[in-house]
């Protein structure tokens, strides 16, 4: 995973928690001398111990702290680092979301050892798009539903945002949003 | 044509005269365009003997253009190339898309990324300078950490070295005297133990103090609430029994909150302070020893006073040093100094010392009053 996702968890908990649960769930997931840098790649694995491990430590939900590590991307990590980027993609949510698929291609030349998600953005109405994540990776729904929770705030947006379905194909795990605006 | 507009829509369309025929829609963000072309742009590349005509540009239509906005605060400049369009062969078109300097360019110019057709590299440009520059905080990142590391390790390779010079000389003169004692005849041995025997016990004082040190390297920060008049009481008849002293004690507690720290710490420290201070007083018949606590929601003040034989003016600097001693008859291992030194630190506290010859030693500390 890359490393601003871990800086999104470290940054959550050293936020809410402070710095010791931090390092107890760091002992915890045995990376206690680990840096988080903006353009490394760190294993899945490490990503996941550092969830379940706080959860468990913290003793909250897996699934609430994935949605607020998703949150807090946006709303701190992302609006820091990639400020002029967020607000360049467009001037509301669903330009932004429209948008989402070509972000991420772009990315991967960048970063061609990185997986990142797969989107499809479907505009089923002009009030009502659904919006189709497709990633290698399992477990990380409420991380993405965090994340589309904190774009909504960031473009203050009044839309509802649904999980609609979630599922696998093939190697891929997938979950379909509505955006209603 | 429709394809053209799609796949630049920063174009702009010239008759013969230059004068703007239609222009893209991307680009109507960044100037509504009418008259002639000359009116709005200025060459910036291709500058040498070019001229605002239609045969100048088509001579130079195999070079790439960089032309720039008049009259723009943000002197916008754009990058493409003019392409004749050979069915009609009176026209030329610009198929280009704006130079984005920076991250904050494309907002300045109230653009979005849509404006851009999806293979334009200039939206690739403007992420590429954002990873930049986020590779460039991991730098900076790095060297801080590097830096940090590198200053650790010179510390840790100072004290090893100070560690090998204390084995080779410290620990080996108890050996060498137990060596020899075992080697003298029955009845002088006898007369040599005490001596030897005192010098085996600093050794395991040495000892003791080292692995404090160590232990202060790894041991977490594990705060606890503290009663420090029971610690003191308690460390103090300790080192009373040790050193067969009774020495009076001023305890003087001023407590306005409970206090707060690390209990491993906080212990070593006293008893390295009280030991040295008991130590040192022993050899006067009105010797006390003051110790006075100042507990607030922020901090400790704690002071340990004797009027033992004080420190020499000219050592005070040095004695919080690894292994230093005032002369070769000191009675210190000349670690309990520096052991509280660093857990001091380690705690983010402070500690001073003011001492005088023949007339006392005051240590004076100050440690933040931790959250539990």
């Amino acid at each position: 995973m890359h490393g601003v996702v871990n800086q999104a968890i470290e940054g959550l908990i050293i936020e809410k928690f402070g710095k010791e649960a931090w390092d107890e769930i760091c002992v915890a997931s045995n990376c206690q001398d680990t840096t988080f840098y903006n353009n490394q790649n760190y294993s899945d694995s490490l990503t996941y111990n550092l969830a379940i491990n706080a959860s468990k430590i913290l003793q909250i939900n897996l699934d609430d702290l994935l949605f607020e590590f998703g949150r807090y991307w946006v709303l701190t990590i992302a609006n820091e680092k990639y400020n002029a980027l967020l607000r360049s993609v467009g001037t509301n949510l669903t330009d932004f979301l429209i948008q989402l698929p070509n972000f991420h291609s772009r990315v991967m030349l960048y970063y061609p050892n990185i997986i990142p998600p797969e989107f499809k953005v479907k505009v089923i109405s002009p009030t009502r798009i659904h919006l189709h994540y497709y990633s290698k990776r399992p477990g990380l729904e409420c991380f993405v539903t965090g994340i589309l929770d904190g774009l909504k705030t960031f473009f203050q947006s009044d839309c509802s945002i649904q999980l609609m379905e979630k599922g696998n194909e093939g190697e891929y795990h997938k979950i379909l949003f509505e955006v209603r605006t | 044509m429709q394809t053209l507009r799609q796949l630049f829509p920063f174009f702009i369309r010239l008759d013969r005269s230059l004068d703007i025929i239609e222009y893209g829609v991307s680009m109507s963000k960044l100037r509504k365009l009418y008259g002639n072309f000359k009116d709005h742009f200025q060459f910036i590349r291709p500058n040498f003997e070019i001229t605002y005509t239609f045969d100048s540009i088509v001579e130079f239509s195999n070079q790439v253009f960089v032309l720039e906005l008049r009259d723009n605060p943000h002197k916008i400049r754009l990058k493409g190339q003019f392409l004749l369009i050979n069915d009609q062969d009176n026209e030329i078109w610009f198929c280009g898309s704006p130079w984005l300097m920076s991250m904050e360019n494309i907002l300045e110019y109230n653009l979005v990324i849509t404006d851009f057709a999806l293979h334009d590299s200039a939206v690739d440009t403007f992420l590429m300078m954002n990873q930049n520059n986020l590779t460039l905080e991991d730098s900076t990142k790095m060297i801080s950490d590097l830096s940090h590391k590198n200053k650790s390790l010179k510390k840790i390779n100072q004290r090893l070295d100070s560690i090998i010079y204390a084995i080779t000389h410290d620990f080996r003169a108890p050996l060498l005297a137990s060596i020899g004692l075992l080697q003298l005849p029955e009845p002088l041995m006898y007369s040599q133990v005490p001596d030897v025997l005192q010098t085996l016990k600093k050794l395991d004082r040495t000892i003791v103090h080292l692995n404090e040190l160590s232990k202060n390297e790894k041991v977490e920060l594990k705060v606890t609430a503290l009663d420090l008049s029971a610690l003191i009481q308690e460390i103090y008849t300790n080192y009373q029994i040790i050193y067969g002293v009774n020495v009076p004690l001023e305890l003087d507690i001023d407590s306005t909150s409970p206090f707060n720290s690390d209990a491993f710490r906080i212990r070593t420290i006293l008893n390295n302070l009280i030991s040295n201070a008991l130590k040192y007083s022993k050899a006067k018949p009105d010797s006390y020893v003051a110790i006075r606590i100042q507990i607030s929601e922020q901090e400790c003040h704690l002071s340990v006073s004797d009027n033992g034989e004080g420190i020499d003016q000219k050592n005070l600097e040095d004695i919080f040093k690894l292994f230093f001693r005032a002369s070769s008859k000191s009675q210190g291992s000349g670690i309990g100094l520096y052991v509280i030194r660093e857990m001091i630190h380690f705690l983010k506290g402070t500690i001073s010392v003011t001492s005088e010859k023949g007339v006392g030693t005051t240590f004076s500390l100050t440690i933040p009053n931790q959250k539990t």
